[in-house]
């Protein structure tokens, strides 16, 4: 069976696409992308900015996806950056200069807080991976969630997840290994990961 | 096919070589003292840390190099260089203090392409990030790597260094012991940071080993979709990547004989552990409680656990629960005050984390 | 300042401290527990004032344990911080 990307978001500064549509939302206003998205969720305010920019782009996913999949732990999340969590590192290494270090900085100053906080929001209880890459690499994506179909997961949520000074630039999007589809269907290849790295 | 491990080697403030730390901890010895350190305010803390400066330049740069080498060294062939092989570095905050002081080249890819650089890899080393799970589920991602012939060769490297950034993290959610942490003990009050670094060779070729090589089964991970902190109270989590772990080592409960568990000595986690071994009829078979020895080496206590527990099973030999007076947890464990010699073939080395994150992961004696 | 005034400003606080952004001071009773059903704010948070009590009224908590009873309530807060104060 061949693996279909089934659902993307592309997060820039200069705004957020969703499978091949413009979404009416600021990034530099998470807050009004929360409110517009009429959900509950107070935890979401609590969470630092790479959680929150995630949170975001896969509640717009979720939505585009969840009446055809019930894929419980049989989904696979793999997430990667170049950086870590630097901007939340120096906003908790502030807190420190001051004396005061704050606990619920310092939580977020891990990498993978951000795929805890979707299995929370969304009951995920499957395996999840989170490793830090110079760049984006396609091929490196290709080959991993490749094995994660290896090994008998049928569904990956797959995430480029960086933060450059004030730049933006996140890529997540849902494959599927089996035969649920979504709202658009690109075949899983290398060369279209680098098309919509490229969008 | 089967997935080899072995060509095991530790860096810890007990010493250097896997048979080293081993006899150390053999003897009783551990690697936490009480040291002055300069955390939210300075103090007296139990800190498994090298007293004496052992490199030039980044600790963690320098031991991620160390244990490389002592991998390659005890290898029959050279294949550091080789177009198939692969280096993952498992490491939570790295080089954190010279990072947030300014210095670009501290961050953690950084390390990696220094590390390429240095042993001339042919392969870019791949970096894991995945809080105190880091260790174990490096192994368990080099093994899927050479069990699907991804790569012949996996170096699984790990290492994680004492720093004020995460020495005052853990002081402000108050999770740190202020004497020798007590694991599974009625009067725990919480973990000690420790530093060092450990690594094997994961390979499908069991000639490369220079030692007999053990294997490894399989592994997985599991979240508890709970909290970011906290521990699951039913240890959910755990219970499932203990679960997936045996089903995919293809073995059941009956077949293992000893837990190599995470058991920080915070109240919490150990009582979650306990709950989640029972719930998998595993809290009657032997344990091997290793933070008393090492203290919490974040992303390479995996790591560093998983090399002991082979030279355990190696010597047949369960070490004592270091710290460990009164057990109390709601399932006690199978937990001795002394060395106890032990015939065994099967390990399940388990971690549980930030984030809610949970490994199991099985090695085999031959 | 007066306990009312100090129970106002405590609101402020904690509502800023740990990002209650979809509370408003009216939402938070003077009586109504902090943790749990309440506010539903949980063991970080609990942290997260120890923090707040230190940096705005200089009170140190050595064992985050004392936090429990202090923290039940924004009334109960306000008159630990008052007693100490007076002491």
């Amino acid at each position: 069976m061949t693996s279909q990307i089934i659902s993307y978001c592309r997060i820039k500064n200069d705004g957020v696409i969703l499978n091949d549509r413009p979404l009416p939302y600021d990034t530099s206003s998470l807050k009004q992308w929360y409110q517009g998205l009429s959900i509950h969720y107070p935890k979401f305010h609590k969470m630092d900015r790479y959680s929150q920019l995630v949170f975001l782009g896969v509640e717009e996913l979720w939505t585009q996806i969840r009446p055809a999949i019930d894929f419980e732990a049989s989904i696979s999340m793999i997430f990667a950056n170049s950086n870590s969590c630097i901007h939340t590192d120096m906003g908790f290494y502030k807190t420190l200069e001051k004396n005061r270090p704050s606990p619920s900085l310092f939580v977020y100053t891990l990498p993978n807080i951000m795929m805890g906080e979707l299995s929370i929001r969304h009951q995920w209880k499957g395996e999840q991976f989170f490793f830090i890459l110079p760049k984006f690499d396609a091929i490196f994506y290709y080959n991993y969630t490749n094995l994660q179909f290896e090994i008998g997961k049928k569904f990956a949520l797959v995430g480029w997840v960086e933060q450059t000074g004030q730049q933006l630039d996140l890529l997540l999007y849902f494959i599927s290994n089996s035969s649920v589809t979504g709202p658009i269907s690109i075949a899983h290849t290398i060369e279209e990961l680098n098309k919509l790295y490229t969008i | 096919m089967e997935t080899y491990i072995g060509a095991e080697y530790i860096a810890s403030p007990l010493g250097f070589g896997a048979k080293n730390n081993f006899e150390a901890c053999k003897a009783g010895k551990t690697g936490i003292q009480k040291q002055l350190f300069d955390g939210i305010k300075q103090a007296q803390l139990p800190l498994a840390k090298w007293t004496d400066q052992i490199s030039s330049y980044s600790l963690f740069d320098y031991l991620l190099g160390l244990v490389l080498e002592g991998i390659q060294a005890e290898l029959t062939t050279e294949i550091l260089t080789e177009k198939d092989t692969l280096v993952i570095i498992s490491s939570t905050k790295g080089n954190i203090d010279a990072l947030c002081a300014g210095d670009q080249q501290a961050s953690l890819s950084h390390t990696a392409q220094k590390l390429q650089r240095k042993y001339n890899l042919y392969q870019q080393p791949l970096v894991l990030s995945q809080a105190c799970i880091s260790g174990t589920l490096a192994l368990i991602i080099g093994a899927d790597f050479v069990k699907n012939k991804h790569y012949k060769y996996v170096f699984v490297i790990g290492a994680d260094v004492i720093s004020k950034f995460v020495v005052s993290g853990f002081q402000c959610l108050y999770a740190l012991d202020e004497d020798v942490c007590k694991p599974f003990d009625q009067d725990r009050k919480g973990l000690n940071l420790g530093e060092g670094a450990a690594g094997v060779l994961i390979s499908a070729s069991s000639s490369i080993y220079s030692k007999k090589c053990m294997q490894i089964l399989g592994g997985a991970n599991a979240n508890d979709a709970n909290h970011i902190s906290g521990p699951s109270r039913t240890g959910e989590g755990l219970q499932l990547s203990i679960k997936w772990a045996l089903e995919r080592s293809k073995i059941t409960a009956h077949d293992v004989d000893i837990i190599n568990v995470h058991g920080t000595g915070t109240p919490y986690n150990d009582e979650m552990e306990s709950k989640a071994y029972h719930s998998q009829q595993l809290d009657k078979v032997m344990a091997l409680s290793l933070k008393g020895y090492f203290g919490h080496t974040l992303g390479a206590a995996g790591l560093i656990e998983s090399v002991i527990g082979m030279q355990a099973l190696r010597e047949e030999m369960v070490l004592s629960a270091k710290g460990l007076d009164q057990q109390c947890v709601t399932y006690p464990l199978n937990l001795s005050h002394l060395n106890r010699k032990q015939k065994m073939t099967t390990m399940l080395k388990t971690a549980a984390g930030f984030g809610g994150v949970n490994a199991a992961l099985i090695i085999q004696k031959q | 300042m007066t306990k009312a005034e100090l129970i106002l400003q405590l609101k402020q606080q904690i509502i800023e401290q740990l990002n209650l952004e979809e509370v408003s001071v009216t939402d938070i009773e003077d009586e109504a527990p902090l943790f749990g059903e309440g506010l539903g704010l949980d063991s970080i948070d609990a942290l997260e004032l120890i923090v707040l009590l230190e940096s705005e009224y200089d009170i140190h908590l050595d064992n985050p344990k004392e936090g429990k009873e202090i923290f039940h309530s924004v009334a109960s807060l306000s008159e630990f911080i008052l007693q100490y104060q007076h002491s």
